[in-house]
């Protein structure tokens, strides 16, 4: 069976932030919640390094592991999914993630927070799929239209990747094979090919 | 003395009322998903909708022109 898995390159990504909008814009996320972000090393600098993040779909999740309600399931393939009619909004699962991927919307004033929300690889919920309810809770459910998460499709630069685990490490074992080490990105072999 | 006698009654009263069956109560079971049902969970353990996928993601996420994988890798 397969894993669905991300991977960022960090040696291809640009910073451009299109999965971010792209994925805002699929799911119509609301106001306030990114359920992807790029967060970069070293801002500015020469050598910056960044690289696009959101939920990892971890095969031992800890939010899983420390939801009070157990809102959380996990698919055959890995995708981590829950149900937003069980979550409760406590916020254990955002202070379990170690990529901050829950995000909570705010519903009121002081910081009152709704449920829990975050990205779902494209892959909806627990609502029969492509609904109204499904689309207005998760977001679209691009995987059972048979297509892969958004952010990965789109890039332009091809740095995220998303998808079976092994399709994954075979592109991103051939582009290091390729270009080694150290990235080709820039330089004088680009400048002037031998 | 007296009171107690009074008490006692009252006390066993009402914590008699405060009983549940331990059948009706609904226990928390750490990590058995509660939740609804999501089909595409059945969906996704067909190995034909895994090819699908799996071919799709060589077309949109590899490098498209085989000629020019190698100058595009």
């Amino acid at each position: 069976m397969a894993r669905m898995k991300f991977l960022c390159d960090a040696e291809r990504c640009i910073e451009c932030n299109a999965c971010v909008t792209a994925c805002k814009n699929e799911h119509e996320v609301p106001w306030g919640v990114n359920r992807r972000r790029v967060v970069t090393l070293n801002d500015g600098e020469p050598g910056e390094k960044s690289i696009s993040v959101a939920c990892m779909h971890c095969s031992d999740a800890p939010c899983m592991a420390v939801c009070p309600v157990d809102c959380f399931y996990q698919t055959d393939n890995g995708i981590v999914l829950h149900d937003k009619d069980l979550c409760i909004g406590c916020g254990y699962c955002f202070y379990a993630c170690p990529f901050g991927a829950p995000q909570y919307p705010q519903k009121q004033a002081f910081g009152v927070r709704g449920k829990m929300d975050k990205c779902t690889f494209c892959a909806g919920g627990p609502e029969p799929d492509n609904s109204e309810a499904e689309f207005h809770k998760y977001g679209r459910n691009r995987i059972a239209e048979g297509k892969l998460p958004l952010c990965a499709e789109m890039c332009s630069t091809k740095a995220l990747l998303a998808g079976d685990g092994d399709v994954v490490s075979d592109i991103y074992r051939a582009r290091v094979l390729k270009r080694g080490g150290r990235p080709q990105t820039w330089g004088w072999d680009k400048a002037y090919p031998a | 003395m007296k009171r107690a006698l009074v008490c006692l009654p009252l006390l066993a009263a009402a914590l008699g009322g405060c009983y549940e069956p331990p059948g009706e109560v609904v226990l928390h079971r750490p990590h058995a998903y509660k939740g609804k049902d999501d089909a595409l969970r059945t969906v996704l353990t067909d190995p034909a909708f895994a090819e699908r996928l799996r071919a799709r993601q060589r077309a949109v996420q590899d490098v498209r022109i085989a000629g020019m994988k190698e100058a595009a890798l």
